[in-house]
């Protein structure tokens, strides 16, 4: 009876790692071919072009009260109608105010004179192939750019990284799925292991045999 | 009968391929997997500095550019990916060497003949995203075993997309998991579509 119950839950814990594997799989699907595919195009940049369009352009803004630099750096975007993540920059001017406004096609880098009002803008258009390197990596806290606080503040950003996250933890689960239900198999399970294992000493390779 | 025959033959291929290639690259999926949710949370490893190494240096006059990064790293039996192309301001050169998890700051003193070293080690978590980020965007790998990685990434790329197409067609040859299969599918393509569509239009 105890035997019949195993095999059982057994055959369930089966069923379901099977479904989850399918399932899990099809819905990650256009994610996982997104960040594979950009990750090819951002480890060969000279396969695809580097090109960026530039435009300059100026306007006068009214200077918000706040000194706090978010808080300012979302009044000017608001005036100047742009939407995006705000990537604050260094500031190396007392009178002078620069941010730049991301998005994975367009980015906006905006100079601010403090005591004119005058933005300088130069709008950066980015071509087709770099656009899914940029998707790649907007995560609105990269450290390249060595923002002073760094933070999501537009909604699209946070929904976007927690998608990451999702395909990270989907990803993990498909691993686990897929190592659970490969071991299953009696008669394949030495190669199985060889070709885990061959994986496992490579990357163990990579991760902690070089550090001498 | 043939025709048969070879379809069976195809689908235990497509089959073998997607079970033993799978698990091959399994590691290597949780490593970008684990990495991704570190830097997506800028989790970042505080590294732990050595004390300054002094080692002294045998460098010939006007010895500049490459070649002063290539007799410095010889002489101090220094291999990794080198930042740094030798060139000499007041009489000093800093050459910074990298290998997954740790990192070594050189800096040449050419008058004195000598090279302070320090060493600063990020552990498994700077291994991580080292390897994350190589080869990227702004660099070409000039280290074999970074040229090495390169090649691994790029064969996670097509083992990935091997793995997807193979895995639709294993799916389809299932009657009864098409349905949910397709809600699964569509749900998927759904989520993506209104992502993408927000970060470009909203």
């Amino acid at each position: 009876m105890a035997a019949a119950d195993n095999s059982t839950n057994k055959g369930s814990i089966d069923r379901w790692n099977r479904q989850i594997h399918i399932y899990l799989g099809l819905f990650l699907l256009c994610f996982l071919w997104l960040f594979s595919v950009s990750g090819l195009v951002m480890n060969h940049p000279k396969w695809f072009g580097h090109k960026v369009d530039r435009k300059p352009s100026e306007q006068t803004l009214s200077i918000p009260e706040t000194e706090d630099p978010v808080a300012r750096a979302k009044a000017f975007q608001k005036q100047l109608d742009l939407s995006g993540e705000i990537i604050l920059r260094k500031q190396r001017k007392q009178d002078a105010f620069a941010f730049m406004v991301m998005r994975p096609n367009y980015r906006h880098a905006i100079n601010v004179d403090l005591k004119t009002g005058v933005a300088k803008i130069n709008h950066v258009t980015i071509q087709t192939s770099q656009i899914i390197g940029q998707m790649h990596t907007f995560s609105g806290v990269r450290g390249m750019w060595n923002e002073p606080r760094q933070e999501r503040d537009w909604i699209v950003t946070r929904l976007w990284s927690l998608s990451m996250d999702a395909v990270c933890v989907g990803l993990i689960l498909l691993v686990l799925s897929s190592l659970y239900m490969a071991f299953q198999i009696k008669e394949k399970r030495l190669w199985v292991a060889l070709s885990f294992g061959l994986g496992v000493f490579l990357c163990a390779y990579f991760l902690v045999g070089l550090t001498k | 009968m043939k025709a048969a025959l070879l379809s069976r033959r195809i689908y235990q291929w497509i089959r073998g391929g997607h079970l033993y290639l799978g698990i091959f690259i399994c590691p290597f999926i949780l490593v970008y997997a684990v990495s991704t949710l570190l830097l997506n949370h800028s989790i970042r490893p505080t590294p732990e500095q050595s004390d300054t190494e002094i080692i002294p240096l045998d460098l010939s006059e006007n010895l500049q550019g490459e070649a002063l990064v290539k007799s410095v790293l010889g002489q101090l039996s220094i291999s990794g990916e080198v930042a740094g192309r030798g060139q000499i301001r007041n009489q000093k050169t800093t050459i910074r060497v990298q290998r997954p998890g740790r990192v070594k700051i050189i800096t040449v003193d050419l008058e004195q003949q000598q090279a302070s070293v320090i060493e600063r080690s990020t552990g498994i978590l700077g291994a991580l995203n080292f390897l994350h980020f190589n080869p990227g965007l702004h660099r070409t790998p000039n280290w074999i075993i970074t040229k090495f990685w390169g090649w691994i990434a790029d064969a996670v790329v097509y083992l990935t997309l091997f793995l997807t197409l193979s895995g639709i067609y294993l799916w389809a040859l299932i009657k009864s998991e098409r349905k949910r299969g397709w809600i699964a599918l569509g749900a998927g393509a759904l989520t993506f579509t209104l992502l993408v569509a927000a970060l470009f239009y909203s």
